[in-house]
């Protein structure tokens, strides 16, 4: 994956900080993160509730409730930096350039409104279309979502519609004006495996016509494995592990991302599972040094003192723990990720990151 | 995981049925939740419950524990018959009052073939056969009440563990209310039983005291379990237990129901979508489809010979955790039109091989044993 560097950089986020306003206090949701997003990636963000991953997403699409406080940090999208330009210019992106589905289609669709005029109100106001034209427009993108009879279809009110099909037409939607980046926060949580995976085929297959570039929040690590390019691990507001998808789930360096792999069964698995012990941290009052200490049995004294920086493994992949310093001891991951990823290793014939003899910790 | 070799079964479902209705005259609509299902949970063993939202996996555990009253066939706990519906009475019922009338009719147009010494002999048989069906519903409605004992072995752990708490409770309120319920006045006693099934559960005795919004996710899902713990159950059913919780918070729940199901001998219904927690912690899966149970095995047989189109689609769109797999993988998809089920060719539940179920007609089975391994 190395030549996506010289790939089109499409969204750069750096350093970006946001707290909210509260009656107890100010709540530090995202404590500086920073990602690049490249032309037709699939970037995952992956991490439980709470750990800033749909305030990142949010204020990309400067949709961030009005008790935010931006304390730092830029979004660059196109040359502008998203949370200092003016409400007037974000209306031009917002919806056209970049859009964002979200977990529950039926919340994101108006239950009185057919769908089919919900779909052209979006190119009537963005673009300007006529009525007929933009009825022409949507009756294109309900085929081109994979809804059947859309002729029929587009007459409809949403709860006529089953979950994935809403969900279908919340993607029309957001792609109406030909968004350069689509913003998918957990868009498949509220539906069935099965209907689960013919939403992420349609979005796949939309990435690739339609040269876009996804994030895709989500916590279930079996859709990351499915959608995505990157994955960057995000665990109390900050990023802990990046890299591309084979360097996590093949060659992962952070405890938390250790836990979070072997906290799930996977169809195979028969040993006692890894539970994380604890609760994430307060985020009013966000832990000195690593907010994951206090639930890692791999914590060293000096992850309880100070912030680790991220540590370089390779050109893409990136992980903030202590235990990749040179001076600290060497640690093996759980016994139960290992068999798994040995496992996984014997099934697949091809070279993948962290081979055995590889680099060592 | 244990083995089934004890084989001795503990709670037995036969041909469960359970609609609901809405509605009334032209409008009336059955929706047939669970239409028909039969199965055997084992001692000490857990039984996973499959199927997408809407197959009637939930209706299933609630019918069970008699929540609600169920419309047909039976449950029976170690051998004693505790709920029973009362449609196949009714049913049969209304198929001597068609009897009757067909009979009447064709006395009245005078056919030869039946004479009035016909019906005069069928009235005298039917109006004992009513009186009879008739008694067997009163019972079949008094049986649940009769048999509420019995009910105090079976406890049930709901999905969303905020619904399921009384906000205006005290933990200690929550949990010993089961105690309360059957009669237990003895203070002292109560307060020691909650401390005790808050340490068996992972909670401390100082938690008790609490009331569930002071609780996270996992905490109140715990609270839950020791509700249901605390009147010594022998039946578990866990219905969607860890789907509302945080990925790290499900392992340490999943941990937890495994140690109290070894450390307790409870066997466990355990309702789910998630097949990959399912299989993990399930010795036997049933799929459910539509109100009916599709395919039975044990978990192991069920991943290595899926043979119901429906449980070959559902496995095929497990995610994985694994980039090159999920790369390289094929979906199957599944249409309930290519049954092609019709007169002469309806489905039936078969076992196919032991222990291995399937919801299937002749035809199918006998293209389903050349695919067996």
């Amino acid at each position: 994956m190395a030549e996506k560097n010289t790939i089109e950089k499409v969204l750069e986020v750096k350093d970006l900080a946001v707290s909210f306003k509260t009656t107890n206090g100010t709540v530090k949701a995202v404590r500086g993160i920073s990602f690049d997003l490249f032309k037709q990636e699939t970037l995952a963000i992956v991490g439980e509730s709470g750990s800033g991953k749909s305030v990142t997403s949010r204020a990309i699409m400067g949709i961030l409730a009005g008790n935010s406080i931006h304390e730092g940090g830029e979004i660059m999208y196109a040359g502008k930096d998203i949370m200092k330009i003016s409400e007037e210019d974000l209306h031009k992106i917002r919806g056209t350039k970049i859009s964002m589905i979200f977990q529950d289609p039926m919340s994101s669709l108006n239950p009185i409104m057919k769908v089919g005029k919900q779909i052209s109100e979006a190119l009537r106001l963005k673009m300007g279309l006529s009525k007929d034209e933009a009825t022409k427009r949507a009756l294109n993108l309900m085929k081109e979502v994979g809804i059947d009879e859309a002729e029929k279809r587009i007459h409809q009110y949403p709860f006529q519609f089953s979950g994935g099909m809403r969900q279908r037409i919340v993607i029309a939607i957001a792609l109406a004006n030909d968004a350069e980046i689509l913003i998918c926060d957990e868009p498949t949580t509220a539906l069935d495996v099965t209907i689960q995976a013919q939403i992420l085929d349609l979005l796949n297959r939309l990435k690739v016509e339609r040269n876009l570039s996804i994030i895709f929040i989500t916590h279930d690590l079996g859709v990351v494995a499915h959608m995505a390019d990157r994955v960057a691990v995000m665990y109390a507001g900050k990023i802990v592990e990046y890299g591309t998808a084979q360097e996590i789930f093949y060659d992962p360096k952070h405890p938390y991302t250790w836990a979070l792999l072997s906290s799930m069964p996977d169809i195979e698995t028969e040993e006692k599972l890894f539970a994380i012990p604890g609760t994430p941290p307060d985020m009013h009052f966000p832990p000195k040094g690593d907010a994951f200490a206090a639930r890692n049995k791999y914590a060293l004294g000096i992850d309880f003192e100070e912030q680790p920086p991220m540590f370089k493994i390779s050109d893409t992949h990136y992980a903030a723990t202590w235990l990749l310093d040179e001076r600290a001891p060497k640690v093996e991951m759980p016994e139960i990720l290992q068999h798994r990823i040995e496992r996984m290793r014997s099934q697949h014939s091809i070279d993948l990151p962290g081979a055995k003899g590889g680099e060592k910790k | 995981m244990t083995t089934n070799n004890k084989q001795e079964p503990i709670l037995r479902v036969e041909n469960l049925r359970q609609y609901f209705t809405s509605g009334t005259g032209k409008k009336k609509l059955v929706v047939k939740a669970v239409d028909g299902i039969t199965l055997t949970l084992h001692k000490g063993e857990t039984l996973g419950l499959v199927g997408e939202s809407g197959c009637g996996k939930t209706t299933t555990g609630r019918s069970i524990i008699n929540l609600y009253d169920i419309v047909d066939g039976a449950v029976y706990f170690k051998d004693v018959k505790i709920a029973e519906g009362a449609m196949q009475f009714e049913k049969q019922i209304d198929a001597l009052k068609e009897k009757k009338k067909e009979l009447k009719k064709a006395v009245k147009e005078q056919e030869a073939s039946t004479s009035q010494a016909d019906l005069d002999s069928f009235m005298e048989d039917y109006q004992k056969q009513i009186k009879e069906l008739k008694s067997r519903i009163r019972q079949a409605r008094r049986l649940n009440a009769e048999n509420k004992d019995y009910y105090d072995k079976i406890q049930m752990i709901f999905q969303d563990p905020i619904a399921s708490l009384n906000p205006r409770m005290t933990v200690k309120e929550i949990i010993a209310e089961g105690l309360r319920i059957n009669g237990e006045r003895d203070e002292k006693l109560i307060r020691k039983k909650v401390a005790d099934v808050l340490e068996i559960v992972g909670l401390l005795p100082e938690h008790a005291v609490r009331y569930p919004h002071e609780f996270s996710g996992g905490q109140r899902q715990r609270i839950g379990i020791a509700r249901a713990l605390i009147i010594d159950p022998e039946v578990l059913i866990a219905d969607e237990p860890i789907s509302a919780l945080d990925v790290s918070i499900q392992a340490q729940v999943i941990n937890l129901l495994n140690n109290l199901k070894d450390e307790f001998g409870l066997s466990v219904l355990f309702i789910a979508h998630d097949l990959s927690v399912v299989k993990y912690f399930s010795d036997r899966i049933a799929v459910m489809y539509f109100g009916h149970i599709v395919e039975m095995a044990d978990s192991k047989e069920l991943f290595k010979n899926p043979l119901h189109p429906y449980t070959r689609s559902l496995l095929s769109a497990i995610p994985v955790p694994d980039p090159e797999f999920e790369r390289h993988r094929k979906r199957f998809a599944y249409h309930p039109s290519d049954h092609n089920y019709g007169p002469g060719n309806m489905p039936e539940f078969h076992e196919i091989k032991p222990g291995h179920w399937i919801y299937a007609s002749k035809q199918e089975v006998d293209n389903y044993k050349k695919d067996l391994k």
